[in-house]
Parts: structure tokens; sequence; C-alpha cells
């Protein structure tokens, strides 16, 4: 069967950063050859925000127009859902009963956890087939049937594996970074005096959502820096993003002096705001969710050429201590309060460690060579 | 139509779909006559004037590709909008150049610019053709046209779009009437009309034809054009409300969704309803038979007998009065004088009157709420059906044999134990009953019916009654299970007892045995008196007989251990517990009520002095358990209710005790810690090490020259991880004890006590009793959840009070305790890295346990060991958040599996025992 078009279905509009992954994937597919379209629930409008794209958006009430999308207006080869959760399998579901194509299922994170952290605990059913989950999760037991049924299974981490069919073809896939857009660069004065970063204090930065699955997380990187400050170290986090919920408990007076929130910002500004940084964190620890993702944010903050602290989890298991990042056992508050003390006690170790990041980042975490991993992937499975 | 006028086969593209259809339709019907245009001119440049979302040029683009011409093409638009278009951001550039640029890029330029800025670009001549679509009003064409005119070629065509709109200050129409009558032209009136003018001198002979078309033929190109271009219209309307549907279909699956929670929520209620009508029904017949059996009595001749002794009682001594009662506590103290002597009734009698008091108020607050707790926390009828269908997929389903030994039961429990086990929601059991010769043919026959009923039941009737011990041993015989489990003959198993054993053993294959919470059938068989016990802990159980029921272990360790022994029957299943536990650790508590003891006159459910001989039995059993294991001690009773406590045997060797107090000033507190140490303890081998930070009163830097302590300077900002550490540092005994400088020593043998428990292996920290000045509760151990963090459990219990299950009174595990009073092994305390100087004022203690129990070692609170802390029972007002953060981010997971040693049943948020709601 000749292969051109390839459909990504994803479960969020493109603002997500599920979506992020995806726009790179399909515009080095299309510039590799292929046909793309990239399907969303709903405000296809939002990939504007993303910049130039090679691909065709559509919303998955389209499904009609699907052939016009692809220049050859046959339908798509390949199907490519990137994610189980069940918004996006009924969708392929729908498209099995008007096309013939491979279907590629991609995981991102673990679904099975995420189901029982933010639903099941409240919603428990001792027969998992009786359950009845939101779409925007994984179904216990649909999710797992949708798996069996694909040519092939994507995942983002190796650990992931363990919930595809050992017989079904996998392909571990990374995310990239664009290195000409994130790269080292001097951090601006005029945008630290915007931010109100006094002289002298290490400056952290961490550009993310606070939502439930990572709440304590970055409640540890918050903790982390008001212990900084209590122990002599002056420190302070500037952050964007939104809160969507309440990770301090309604007290936050103990570490507010020293947060600079900037809420939502254009992604084309972020690049400055990172240059800002002497050192990243990726909060969190070895866990039923950490070790089954690849935190976002990661690529963005190597390609920067600073120092990243991150839990020995996921990623950190392919970086080396010490060269391409400081991997503490857990980085919770006090694990990240003595990894920046002992990075900024010396700073040439953390010029190396950060100039290892970069080169990780430059040698491992690339766009174009994972669109040729995922094309052939395509054509053999 | 002839073929010469106009021939669209010959032009197919424009049957052609687009490839870019926006939302904004307005030109959209007009793009079959783009392609055939182009397709006929061949334009070497083109130029749009007003593009917006581009659906018009990318129509000339895509013909050109598709023909493959080798023009040059541009599009002229600010791309900010203009008053009748409205104005937008880059969006609308943005989403274009991500279509355009990389189909048409390499001939085709968005040129962001004015029209009138724009012109200077293009020579005169050059242009073929010009589509003027910018500001529609008659001043704005005018000017656009007249502007661009000298641009155009020879063979120049020029396109005006809205020539039939008439709205606003659309002027179009005007221009073009003026347009008409100097150059050759056609219009077309759908898609809000076009007009298409040939202004140069050589006109494409396509166009020509079209021009010079009579009337009828024009109607006929315009028909066909416009049923051509209606199909891009109607697709994308179509596609709109497809959409549109999909969104209609996503809110009705999510109504759906929430019709099924509630329909859901319904059946709960319903279930619950039909729970309550049942135990309605079940009380009202409960009621019917009592009030027959009441008649029954109060017509027998015993019964008017007893009515004349009453009567001539109530004569002499009436009830509620100083007579009555002093009858009724005399014959009760006659009962018990028979046990424990005279001097023992005397000894006994405030804490029983206490107890009276404290029962009764129980019984008054507790009694209709302990059924409405257990319709909220029990599972409902469907959760139960649910279960049956999930245990039938259980991976592994092992045989569980249920042993029951009967003798003389009455039939009605008996039935009603029997029931029990039929209902269990897990299938895979059996039920062996070894009778000891009862004398009841009643109890005969219903055994065998059931037998005859259900296979799985299985029965021996023996020759003679062997006692508890012997019955057990000889159903226990007749078990084939995996699994053995112990069930008493008048007692009921929760249906879905068995369930939650093997759903946990499905989830973890190393626990060998289970216990579970319990509660009690009063007579009329209503449940009462729920018994939630802590997570599995040795030590308390050699002092409380707490894990009873439902006992359930592997048969192989079962065999490994021996059976029952009759010489301790009374006590047979604790002494057998003992036995197993000192064969394994995994020993898993599961926190739901699974059993109901039932509560019979001279049982010990019914009162725990019922039996005698109990506490001696249990003494030995627990004698015979420290002997195997080499602890250092021996059992005593401690209160009437089977409680023992631990006298530790005099060592040879004392180890050494440094006693580390961090302290500034405060003489008064100084002095009465260390003349409390130095005048009451008894234990032979100890050093104090004080830590001082700062002193400067002269009566405090006198003490420290008085006693015979160590003094190590502690300088600067006080840090009590800090100080403790440093105090280490100068410490030369192999078990430090942390205390606080406003305490004093009570007990004489406090360090004894501590000692003993530190001693054990697997002792990470023991904690002492420490009370307010005035006799209350300061500190009995350390629980996870209340105030967000941890508190002291049984702050402000009196003294006199047992505790829950004996806790006051009994050693046992903790998840914590106050470093004001805290015992480690100095290899411990090292391993563990000490205190963490991260935390500044608060929970530093609660981390180092915490530590502890990580590394596998228990935490130990005993109240032998006594202290008074001078601390006031008014909380400071000053909080450090950082502190609580500290300890809630370092000890994530612990904190969500809440306290294992207290019961998830009771209030997180208290420290009291009481029932969560």
């Amino acid at each position: 069967m000749q292969m051109r078009n390839v459909l990504f279905a994803i479960d969020r509009d493109f603002s997500s950063n599920s979506a992020i992954h995806v726009h790179a994937l399909a515009n080095e597919l299309c510039a590799q050859g292929l046909h793309c379209v990239v399907a969303v629930p709903q405000n296809k409008e939002t990939v504007a925000q993303l910049g130039e794209r090679r691909y065709e958006p559509m919303n998955f009430g389209e499904v009609g127009q699907l052939r016009k999308l692809f220049p050859n207006g046959a339908g798509p080869d390949v199907v490519h859902s990137w994610t189980p959760r069940e918004i996006v399998r009924k969708f392929c579901d729908g498209l099995q009963k008007r096309f013939q194509f491979k279907l590629f299922i991609h995981l991102e994170d673990n679904e099975e956890y995420l189901l029982e952290k933010i639903y099941l605990h409240n919603n428990v059913s001792a027969v998992p087939e009786l359950v009845r989950v939101p779409e925007s999760l994984s179904h216990p037991v649909r999710y797992r049937d949708f798996l069996r049924r694909a040519t092939g299974v994507t995942v983002i981490i190796e650990k992931l594996k363990e919930f595809a069919s050992a017989s079904t073809p996998s392909l571990t896939l990374w995310p990239g970074v664009d290195t000409e857009f994130f790269a080292p660069r001097e951090a601006s004065a005029e945008l630290r005096g915007k931010v109100l970063l006094p002289p002298g204090h290490t400056v952290i930065v961490y550009t993310g959502n606070v939502h439930q699955a990572n709440a304590k997380e970055v409640r540890s990187l918050y903790l982390a820096v008001a212990l900084l400050n209590r122990e002599g170290q002056p420190t302070c986090l500037v952050r964007t993003g939104t809160d969507y919920c309440d990770f301090l408990d309604g007290q936050s007076d103990w570490v507010k002096p020293f947060v600079r929130e900037l809420g939502q910002v254009p992604r084309e500004q972020i690049p400055d705001i990172l240059a800002l940084a002497d050192l990243f964190v990726q909060p969190g620890r070895a866990d039923r969710f950490n070790e089954y993702r690849f935190p976002s944010k990661l690529p963005e903050f190597l390609a920067m050429g600073k120092p990243v602290i991150l839990p020995n989890a996921n990623i950190a298991h392919a970086l080396e201590h010490a060269r391409h990042a400081w991997v503490v056992e857990r980085a919770d508050g006090v694990h990240i309060t003595e990894a920046v003390q002992h990075l900024r006690a010396a700073p040439e170790l953390a010029a190396r460690v950060g100039a290892g990041g970069l080169e990780f980042a430059h040698t491992r975490l690339s766009w174009p060579k994972q669109a040729a991993l995922l094309r052939d992937f395509y054509l053999a499975a | 139509m002839s073929e010469e006028l106009f021939t669209p086969q010959t032009h197919p593209l424009i049957f052609s779909e687009p490839a870019r259809l926006s939302n904004v339709r307005s030109w959209q019907e007009h793009i079959p006559f783009a392609f055939y245009l182009i397709s006929v001119c061949q334009p070497r440049v083109l130029v749009e004037l007003g593009t917006h979302y581009g659906d018009s040029y990318c129509a000339f683009c895509q013909a050109c590709t598709a023909l493959q011409l080798t023009g040059r093409y541009y599009a002229v638009d600010t791309w900010q909008g203009d008053p009748q278009a409205g104005l937008y951001g880059g969006e609308v550039l943005a989403e274009l150049r991500a279509h355009h640029d990389v189909r048409y890029g390499h001939f085709s330029e968005l040129i962001q610019s004015t029209f009138d800025d724009a012109q200077t670009r293009f020579a005169d001549g050059s242009i073929d053709v010009l589509h003027i679509d910018g500001l529609h009003t008659y001043e704005a064409v005018k000017h656009d046209f007249e502007t661009w005119l000298p641009k155009l070629s020879d063979c120049g065509i020029v396109l005006f779009h809205d020539t039939a709109e008439r709205r606003d200050d659309f002027g179009v129409y005007h221009y073009w009437a003026e347009l008409q009558g100097r150059y050759p032209h056609f219009e077309f009136l759908h898609g809000h009309g076009l007009g298409v003018l040939a202004v140069g001198k050589m006109v494409p002979p396509a166009l020509q034809r079209l021009f010079q078309a009579s009337a009828s033929e024009q109607e006929s190109i315009r028909a066909f054009f416009a049923r051509q271009g209606i199909r891009f219209t109607a697709a994308a309307e179509l596609a709109e409300r497809e959409a549109q549907l999909s969104r209609l279909n996503n809110d009705y699956q999510q109504l759906t969704g929430q019709t099924q929670q509630l329909y859901e929520e319904y059946q709960k209620l319903t279930d619950y309803c039909q729970q309550l009508t049942e135990q309605q029904h079940e009380l009202g017949e409960q009621l019917r038979q009592s009030n027959q059996h009441l008649t029954s009595i109060v017509e027998s001749h015993g019964w008017k007998f007893l009515q004349g002794a009453w009567s001539l009682r109530r004569k002499i001594a009436p009830p509620a009065t100083m007579r009555g009662n002093l009858l009724r506590a005399t014959l009760k103290a006659a009962v018990i004088s028979k046990q424990v002597g005279f001097k023992g009734v005397l000894k006994r009698a405030p804490l029983a009157l206490d107890r009276a008091w404290r029962a009764r108020k129980v019984i008054n607050e507790s009694g209709d709420s302990y059924a409405v707790w257990l319709a909220k926390h029990e599972p409902t009828k469907r959760e139960l059906r649910e279960q049956k269908i999930r245990a039938a997929g259980f991976r592994y389903q092992p045989l569980i044999s249920l042993v029951m030994p009967t003798y003389n039961t009455p039939v009605a429990m008996l039935k009603a134990a029997l029931e029990s086990v039929v209902a269990q929601t897990y299938d895979n059991w059996e039920l062996c009953v070894a009778d000891g010769a009862s004398t009841s043919p009643e109890l005969r026959e219903l055994l065998q019916v059931w037998a005859h009923k259900d296979e799985r039941i299985k029965l021996k009737f023996l020759a003679e009654n062997q006692g508890i011990s012997g019955n057990s041993n000889d159903a226990l015989a007749l078990a084939r299970g995996e699994w053995i489990a112990l069930l008493d003959h008048d007692d009921e198993l929760a249906p879905h007892a068995l369930f939650e054993y093997v759903k946990l053993l499905n989830e973890d294959s190393t626990i060998d045995v289970f216990y579970s919470d319990e509660d009690k059938l009063d007579e009329q068989g209503a449940r009462c008196e729920p018994f939630f016990k802590p997570d599995w802990s040795p030590e308390y159980f050699r002092s409380v007989m707490y894990v009873g029921h439902l006992l359930c272990f592997r048969r192989s360790l079962l065999e490994a251990a021996g059976g029952f022994e009759a010489r301790y029957d009374g006590v047979q299943d604790f002494e057998l517990m003992l036995r197993l536990s000192e064969r394994t650790a995994h020993i898993k508590h599961v926190p739901k009520l699974l059993y109901h003891w039932r509560k019979l006159p001279g049982s010990i459910a019914q009162d725990g002095q019922a039996k005698a001989n109990i506490s001696e039995l249990q003494r030995a059993a627990v004698n015979a358990h420290l002997a195997r294991l080499g602890l250092p001690a021996q059992a005593e009773l401690a209160s009437p209710h089977h409680r023992l406590r631990m006298v530790p045997e005099l060592q040879a060797q004392a180890a050494k005790v440094s006693i580390i107090i961090p302290t500034k000033d405060a003489p008064d507190f100084l002095e009465r810690c260390l003349g409390s140490i130095y005048e009451h303890s008894s234990y032979p081998n100890f050093e104090v090490v004080l830590v001082d930070n700062d002193t400067t009163d002269p009566r405090a830097l006198a003490l420290m020259e008085k006693f015979p302590v160590k003094r190590v300077p502690s300088p600067g900002k006080f840090n009590f991880s800090r100080a403790n550490n440093l105090g280490v540092q100068h410490a030369s005994g192999e078990y430090l004890l942390f205390l606080n400088n406003d305490t004093e020593v009570i007990t004489p043998d406090w360090l004894e006590q501590m000692v003993y428990y530190s001693a054990q292996p697997d002792v990470g920290g023991v904690g002492a009793l420490l009370l307010f000045s005035d006799r209350t509760v300061q500190h009995a151990g350390i629980i996870l959840g209340p105030r967000g963090t941890a508190d002291h459990v049984m702050r402000g219990f009196s003294l006199d009070n047992e505790g829950y299950a004996g806790s006051l009174l009994c050693a046992h595990e903790v998840t914590g305790v106050t470093a004001a009073c805290l015992m480690m092994k100095r290899g411990d305390f090292e391993l563990a890295g000490g205190f963490s100087e991260h935390y500044q004022t608060h929970y530093q203690d609660v981390d180092l346990c915490l530590k502890m129990r990580a590394a596998g070692k228990r935490i130990i609170f005993t109240p032998r060991a006594q202290l008074l802390h001078h601390e006031s029972k008014t909380r400071k007002a000053y909080y450090d958040w950082v502190d609580r953060i500290l300890l809630l981010d370092s000890w994530q997971d612990e904190f969500e599996r809440g306290d294992p040693y207290y019961n998830q049943n009771f209030d997180p948020a208290k420290t009291d025992y009481s029932r969560c709601a």
C-alpha cells in the first residue's frame, strides 16, 4: 500500500502541549513528502498560534470534508491517534467506518494512573467494564482493546511500552525542540527590570500550567525557593502559565515575595523569559505518573544552555548526571534546594552541565530525525 | 449555447475542488470562473487588490499551478481590514501564509501594503489580470481603477467584485455602470456579483466571445457558473451544519452522561431506601417476636414469682434511691469480690463508676447514629452484586476454608452464621464444621440440612466435646483450602468479607495473614460497638488481644506454626496469632467491618471480665511468646480488661544513655528538669549533654555547674535540629534521649522502659507519655492527618482513661513521637542523617520518625515512661508555613495513605478516636 496521507488526531485543540509535538512532526513529515492533516475536537483555528505549518487542520466534526484536505483527494492511509482517550478513540472508530487505513496509537501518559487519580477514586465500581469515564480520559477496558487493534504503537518514553502488547510493533518517539527558536542568549536587562528581578538573586524559570497532576511537584519548587531564601541564597522564581488548582492550599504569603507570576505569555516570548534563568528545575520524582511521561518543557530547558535539575525519572535515565543535567533522586523541596546550593557554589560545574544539556538537545532532540523515524515506522509496520 | 461560444469540457479545471475554502464565503461561488479565466487568459502577471482570507487569490494561484503556467502573481492587502470587512489582527495573514507559501510561494507574493504604495512596484502595461476587491465604496473603486489602469497590458482584464451589492455604502455597482459604456464587459449576478472588463486592445478570444454573446446565451453562462459555484458554498454550509450537529451531539452525550450519573445516584438512593425498609421490616418482626416472648414470660409462674420478689425489693430499696443503688452496687461487688477479693473491689470502685457513666454516655450518643453510619459506609446491594461479577474475574481465586467448631449453639444464631457464609460475594470457600457432640438434636438437623443444600459445607460430628481447641483442630482437619479463616459458631461474616481479602491477594501476593475491623451484634441482633483497629502492631498485640476477627491465614503458615493448643482454650486464637506473627511480618489489616461478634450473656463480647481465667491464659501465652523471641521482659496484668504491660528484666550491663537537652536561660525549667533526672532516675548509666544557646542568666549558669552535665555551647540563632545534632556529636551514649528543658521526670524507671523498646533491632524510636501540669495528656504519640499535617493523639485525655482499646495504658506502635522526649539508638540516628536542619520551628521530630519508618523501623509509644511537660495548653500563635509545606512535601505518600495506626474510620481531623462522619 502506498503511503501518502497521514491524519493525526489529538484530544484537545492546538493550544495543548501534545499539539506542539504533532505540529512539529506533521510539518516535518510534509517536508519529507507526505501529506498531513491534524484533527482536533474543535477550535481548529487555534492552529494559528503555532506558526507556520504545512499540514491542514480540521475539526472532528468536519470528517465529511477529509478527502478534500489531502491533495490527492483520497482518504488517510495512516491515522495516528495521539492518545487512546475516549474522545479520540471514538473519532477513530468513526473513521474506520468510512476509510481503510493503518491505525497507530501514541502514548504519552500512564493512562491508568490518570484515570485512577483523576476519576476512579470517587467513582468506584467493582467491575471495570461498567465504568463510565469522561471523554477526556481513557476507558480502563476499551483503551486496551483500542491498543490491541493498532498496527503500531508509538510511545514518548520507553516505559510506556508496558501498556502495549508485545506483539504490536512499537517505537519510542521522543519530542524534539526547535534549537533555533530555543537557543542560548543573554538575559535581557530590560526584561529583568520589567519582571522586577533584584540583582544578585539566583533566577529559576518554570514555564507551565499547574493542574492536579503536577500540583505537588510545582509546590515542591515553590518550597525550594522559600527554603533557599530562608537559608541565605536569595532566589527568585519566574513562572509562566495558568494555575488550574490551588496548589498552595490558599496560603501563599510564605513564598509570594520570591515568585514572579507572569501568567500566560505568547509563545514567541518564552525563549527570552527562559534566558533570564540561572538554572532550570523540573520538579517531581519517580512515580507512577512521572516514570511514564516526558516533561514537555525539558527539551526547551536543555536547549537554553543552562543547567537543568531534574528527578531520576523518565528521560533522566538517558541523561548523564553532572554532564547533561543535574539528576537528583527525587526533585522535592529539599533536594532541589540542595542541588541549587551546590550548583550556585560551583559556577564552572554549572556551566559545564548547561553546555552538556545543550549538546544533548542538539544531538538527541531533533524533530527532523524523529519525523524520519516515524515515517520509516509507518512504512515498515 | 454553441460549442464555439463556451466549451467547459475543454477546461476541466472548472470542475476541480478548490484547495482553500475559508469561513468567508463571499467570493467562493466565483472560483469556477476564476479557474476558467486563468485557463483562457494565462496571465503573465496577475494582481489582486484586497485579498483578506485569500479564497479568490488562492483559486487563481491553484489554477496557475494546475495548468503549469509561468506567470507572476501578487496579492496586495494591508491585512488589517477596513470598515466594510471589519478590522482584524495578524492571524489572518499568518493563517493565509501557512496555506499559501508552501504551495505557491515560488511564483506568488503576498504584499502587505496599501494599494497606492504597491502600485509603484509595477511597470506600466505589465499586468494582464487585475482583480479589484478592496474597499467597495464608489470613490474607492473608482480610485483603484484609475490608479491601476496604466499598469494594465494590451490584453488587460479587470475583475470587479460586489457589482450586485447595493447595501450600505457599497458603490461598485454604480461605478460598474459607468464603465460598461466604455469597455467590453460581462457581469455575473450570483455571489454578490462579479464584473469582467476588457480594458486592453487585445481581448483573449474566449472572453471576446463571452462579451459578444446574446442575452439568452449570457443567461445560460451565468446559470452554468452559478451552479458550479454554489457547490462550494453549499458544501461549506453543510460542513458547518455537520460541525454544529457534532457539537450538539457532544452536548447530547454529555447530557446523557449526566443523566446516567443522576440515574445511578437515584439507584443508590433507591437501594438505600430499600435497605431502610428491610431494616424496618426486620425490626418490626423482631418487635413482634419480642412481644410474643414477653407475653409468654409475663404469663409464666416464674415471672409472677419474680414480680413478687421485685415488688418486695422495690419496697425495701426502691431503684434510683440511695438504698436502691447501694443494694445494686453491693450485689455486683459481691460477685467481683469472689474474683479479686475485697481490696480489689475497693480499688476498682472509682474506675467502675466512671466507666458506667461513660458507657451510658456512649450508648446515648452513638445509639442510632451507628446504624446511619453503617448505611453510609457499607456496600450497597448493587455494589455487592458487582463484587460477584468482579470476583469471578479474579486471576487468583484461592479456596478459603472457613473453620467453625460448634457446641450446643442456639439454632437461630447458627442459622444466621450459616446464612452469612452462603451470602459471600466470593464463591470459592468451604465451611468446615466440627461439632463437639452437641446435645441439641435441632442443631444436628440444621447442620445436616445445610450440608445437604450446599456441598461446600463439610460436617464432622465428634464423639465427644474436645473443647474449643480440640474441636477447632478437628474442623481444621477437614480443610482443603490454601487459606484458613476462623468463624465462631454464633457470629456472622459481612457478605463482602472474603471478597475483600481475595481482592487484596490479587494485588499483593506476599500477604500471609489477614485481620479486619469488627463490631458486635447485641441480643436483638442489632450491630453496635465497632472496633476500628490499627495496622499490624506487634507491640500492641502483646498487651491487647486486638487482632480478633476475621482472622485468615495461609494453611502452610498454620502447619508450620502448629494448630490450636488446648491449654490456651479461651485465648486459643490469640495464642495462635502470636505464633503466626513469629513466622511472618506480612500481616495485613483490612479497615472494614467484616465480622460481627455476637454478645451473649457470659461471653467476653458481652462482658470483658466474663471469663475469669482469660487474663492469666493471656499472660502465659505472651510470656511464652517473649521467651521464644528472646525479649527480656515479663508480661503483667495492667487492667482487668485483659490489658498487659511489659516489665523489663534488669540487665547486668546497662548501656549508656546520653540525655541531650537544648537550653537557654530559663533557670526554673532547667532546675526542675535536671533535678528530676538526677533525683528520680533509677537507671544506672546515663549522661546529660546540655546544648547551651547563649545562656546569660546567672542562676541557669550556676545550675550547669551544680549538676554533672556536659555543656556544649551553641551560639547564634537557635535551630532545634542543629542544637540536637550538635549535642549528639558530644554525646558518648549508645542510646540518645532528646529531652526538652521544660520536662520533669515522674516515673523512676522511665529510662529502663524506653531502653527496653529501643533495644529491639526493628525499633527506630521510643516516646514517652507526657502530661500537662494538670496531669492530662500532652503527648501519647503522633498521628498523621489532624490539622492537615500531624498532631498529638488523645491530647487532653484524663490519665485515668485507658484510651481507645487500652491505647493509653499499653505500649504500642505509632507513626511518630515528639522530640520533647525521644529515645533512639545512636546508629539509627546517624544512619538517618540526624534531625533535618531545613526545619526551623516545627515537625523535625515527625520527619525523623518518618525516616525511621521508611527504613522499616517501628516507633513505640510507652505510657510506662511518664514525664510532666510544662507547656502551655494554649497553642502558640506563630506557625511556620514553610515547615508545614516541607513536611507535606517530603512525605507525600505517607500523608496520602493516612496514618496506619489511626484507623481510617476515625475522623482524621480529630485526635480522640471519634468515628468519622
